[in-house]
């Protein structure tokens, strides 16, 4: 095989055509990337957050034997998973999924 | 408007410039990738990856290298980092790259080719040999500016396009023989 042969061959995946692309979609897939990045990275923090709460709830609770705060804590927590369900909601928008997929 | 231009302008967060610039860019770094991947979708998805990508650190480009380059090895990153990916997701990506290649090959034959023996003893390659070799002797890239491209030494590049064409050779002898 010579070093040609390769690259006609390569050559080849260069001549299909691909559909035109616009400066429009560009900034559309850009702020769609953008979007989806934010949300990944508020699922990220917000899973930190949450183990970095139970964890201290553990400790609090057997070091400092203070059970009220431990159920100020819970109610904190009780609000987060509204909050994480909202986020993994709106992130499976029908439009935004479908698009996706 | 000159690409220097365009990128002083997306470091100061100028979207306008940015997709300009990338529109530029797009179509080298798309056929790159589909020649790497073998796989359009896949391809697409590492494209848009390597868009926002090189969006968020544009403010790192230094013009050490020109910015296909530099998109280039975002792009080799981003898809490294795909196969690098846990177990139990390497057979959904295995299925998704023979569907790939199923429609590249479709593809190639809407435009009057074939998936030839060359093609498949490229796509046996392993993905960090395959892409070796593909800067090196599709795109001429010297030893050098492909290591920094792929983040290794010269000389493992060197081994790799090496390995690399031997294979190619055996793959190629094989299917005659066969």
């Amino acid at each position: 095989m010579k070093k040609d042969d390769l690259n006609n061959e390569l050559s080849k995946i260069d001549r299909i055509t691909e559909e035109l692309i616009t400066k429009e979609d560009i900034l559309w897939q850009l702020g769609k990337k953008e979007r989806q990045y934010q949300r990944q990275l508020i699922k990220e923090v917000s899973f930190f957050f949450l183990i970095g709460l139970i964890l201290m709830t553990g400790f609090t609770i057997s070091f400092l034997k203070l059970p009220i705060l431990f159920i100020v804590l819970q109610i904190f927590v009780l609000i987060l998973i509204p909050f994480l369900v909202y986020i993994e909601n709106r992130s499976n928008n029908p439009i935004g999924r479908w698009h996706h997929e | 408007m000159s690409d220097r231009l365009l990128i002083d302008k997306a470091k100061n967060k100028n979207k306008d410039a940015f997709a300009e610039l990338f529109l530029r860019h797009r179509d080298f770094l798309y056929r790159y990738l589909l020649k790497l991947t073998l796989n359009p979708d896949l391809s697409e998805d590492i494209v848009q990856d390597t868009m926002l990508k090189s969006y968020q650190n544009i403010k790192k480009y230094n013009g050490s290298s020109s910015f296909t380059s530099w998109l280039i090895t975002i792009a080799n990153r981003i898809y490294f980092d795909i196969l690098r990916k846990k177990k139990r997701e390497r057979n959904w990506i295995k299925q998704q790259q023979i569907l790939g290649q199923r429609k590249l090959s479709w593809q190639l034959q809407q435009n009057n080719d074939r998936w030839s023996a060359t093609l498949e003893s490229f796509k046996e390659l392993k993905p960090d040999i395959r892409a070796a070799v593909l800067l090196k002797h599709y795109y001429g890239y010297t030893y050098d500016e492909i290591g920094k491209l792929m983040g290794v030494k010269s000389g493992t590049v060197k081994s790799r396009v090496h390995v690399g064409l031997i294979q190619l050779r055996k793959g190629l002898l094989g299917d005659e023989e066969g």
